[in-house]
């Protein structure tokens, strides 16, 4: 049977790979025939990304991606030693929670550089050369819900956020030529290890009970986000560039 | 310094006889402007009349959902008062009613006085002779237009319409210098506010409270605050402004 969100035969480049969003994109992807390559800030989170694609063979690398100088040869290093990447979804990021009083310069620059330097600085090594990156593939990045409504505490993350979403409607423009396609995912809060850490902080609290009033369609499953990331390096979006789909549960709606 | 530079400038406003369009009409009035004002309600035009500033204004009462009857009508004023300067269209109605309630007839009655009127006189202010130079037209959308609420299709269906042809207009009318732009209100201290939220009351069957929504936290509307930023658009200080939706609401969509 035709599959249109088939992988096979696509090598994928992953961020991140270790976290909640990453792992499930290395397991989703694998599952839909796709060869990965795993990037993350620690061998531990590396082996986590390799654990979720048991059988499968999972290079890994190990990233500081606030040093964004260093990422330059790592990718160099990674496509001489893998080929050439079909596609690269850029899962690594944090989401500090810091009230706007205590928010200093290098407050924002933290989530700055690991969630937007580090990815444009990819996107632009990877696509520098046409043997590192293939015409027509296609470059995923998690953006955020955060990226368009505002919330205390969160003004380094979300201004990361709409910074990715605006650049890749840039780069797009600048990419076209090769039919590289790029597009973000904004999801609202999705089942991983941060919202259970959020869930053990806010109990029974009137931010909860706001959450499952509005997300009412409920939080989201890492897997939800993975399929959705496959989705859009599938060639069942050929046509699909410059866009950012939310995954809100219907926040935005309410 | 006159910022807004309203003196003399001729204004048709819609849905003038309560609400945000007599405070339009008020405002516009005290800062040296000309406005004519439709409504259905006789009473409240003869009001709305009485409050404004100085002379020269006219009041009409009509149907804005005879359409057809509308180019007769904006024709004649134009004889009777001159062209216009700017055009507000705040004449709306609401209805919420869940969908298995929504016959055609109903979300068409809706559309015709919320949506369809607004087209129709832009349609006919825009040609030659009915217009001054620079006109601009502001039409009262709602963050009903990009936000959801259970029985709200029809009139958020209305107003999005609204902003949809507004950005095409905005395009197709710039060559003729006209500007066109619109206000997306949250909750503003109104009679259909205070209608709305009786029904809401009903339909939950929780005690009436008017309250704006928590997240619309510089707390709720007056008509002043909707008509100001109606009078800006309107004025020259934003004749480099045009195709925007601009929200009143109090930072409701901003999370």
């Amino acid at each position: 049977m035709n599959n249109p969100m088939d992988l096979t035969g696509k090598r994928i480049l992953i961020t991140g790979a270790g976290g909640g969003i990453g792992s499930a994109t290395v397991r989703v992807l694998n599952g839909l025939g796709a060869e990965t390559v795993a990037i993350d800030i620690s061998e531990e989170a590396v082996g986590l990304a390799q654990a979720a694609a048991p059988g499968r063979s999972v290079p890994g690398y190990v990233a500081d991606f606030k040093q964004v100088e260093e990422l330059e040869p790592l990718v160099k290093r990674i496509c001489d030693e893998n080929g050439r990447f079909d596609g690269f979804v850029h899962c690594a990021g944090v989401a500090p929670m810091r009230p706007f009083k205590m928010t200093k310069y290098e407050n924002v620059l933290g989530p700055m550089q690991i969630n937007f330097f580090s990815f444009v600085e990819i996107v632009r090594v990877l696509t520098a050369k046409k043997d590192r990156f293939a015409d027509g593939g296609s470059i995923v990045a998690m953006s955020s819900i955060a990226s368009v409504h505002g919330k205390p505490t969160k003004t380094a993350y979300s201004a990361s956020k709409a910074a990715l979403d605006a650049a890749v409607r840039c780069m797009v423009c600048d990419l076209k030529k090769r039919l590289i396609r790029i597009n973000t995912v904004m999801p609202s809060w999705v089942n991983t290890a941060m919202y259970q850490k959020f869930l053990d902080k806010y109990s029974d609290s009137p931010e909860l009970r706001e959450i499952e009033e509005r997300q009412y369609m409920g939080v989201s499953e890492p897997e939800e986000i993975a399929n959705t990331i496959a989705f859009l390096l599938s060639d069942a979006t050929k046509t699909i560039t410059g866009t950012s789909i939310l995954m809100d549960g219907g926040i935005s709606q309410g | 310094m006159d910022f807004l530079r309203m003196k003399d400038r001729h204004i048709l406003i819609t849905g003038g006889a309560a609400g945000i369009g007599r405070q339009t009409a008020i405002t516009l009035s005290e800062l040296g402007a000309k406005v004519a004002v439709l409504d259905l309600q006789e009473e409240g035009l003869k009001e709305t009349l009485s409050m404004l500033q100085d002379e020269g204004h006219s009041i009409h009462t009509v149907d804005l959902s005879d359409i057809d009857a509308l180019e007769g009508l904006i024709v004649s004023i134009v004889k009777e008062t001159g062209a216009f300067d700017g055009f507000v269209h705040c004449a709306g109605i609401v209805k919420n009613l869940p969908i298995i309630n929504y016959k055609y007839e109903r979300l068409h009655k809706i559309m015709l006085v919320n949506f369809y009127s607004y087209f129709e006189i832009i349609r006919v202010l825009s040609k030659k002779g009915r217009f001054n130079e620079g006109m601009s037209i502001v039409g009262i959308s709602s963050v009903a237009a990009t936000q959801g609420a259970a029985a709200q299709a029809a009139y958020a269906a209305s107003k999005a319409a609204m902003n949809g042809a507004m950005r095409c207009l905005a395009k197709e009318l710039g060559e003729k210098g006209i500007r066109l732009n619109t206000v997306l209100p949250a909750a503003t201290e109104t009679a259909m506010y205070t209608e709305y939220m009786a029904l809401k009351a009903q339909m939950k069957d929780t005690e009436m409270k008017i309250a704006p929504n928590p997240r619309q936290y510089l707390g709720m509307n007056a008509p002043a605050d909707v008509a100001n930023a109606i009078i800006f658009l309107l004025s020259p200080a934003s004749r480099k402004i045009t195709g925007v939706q601009l929200p009143v609401d109090g930072g409701y969509a901003s999370c």
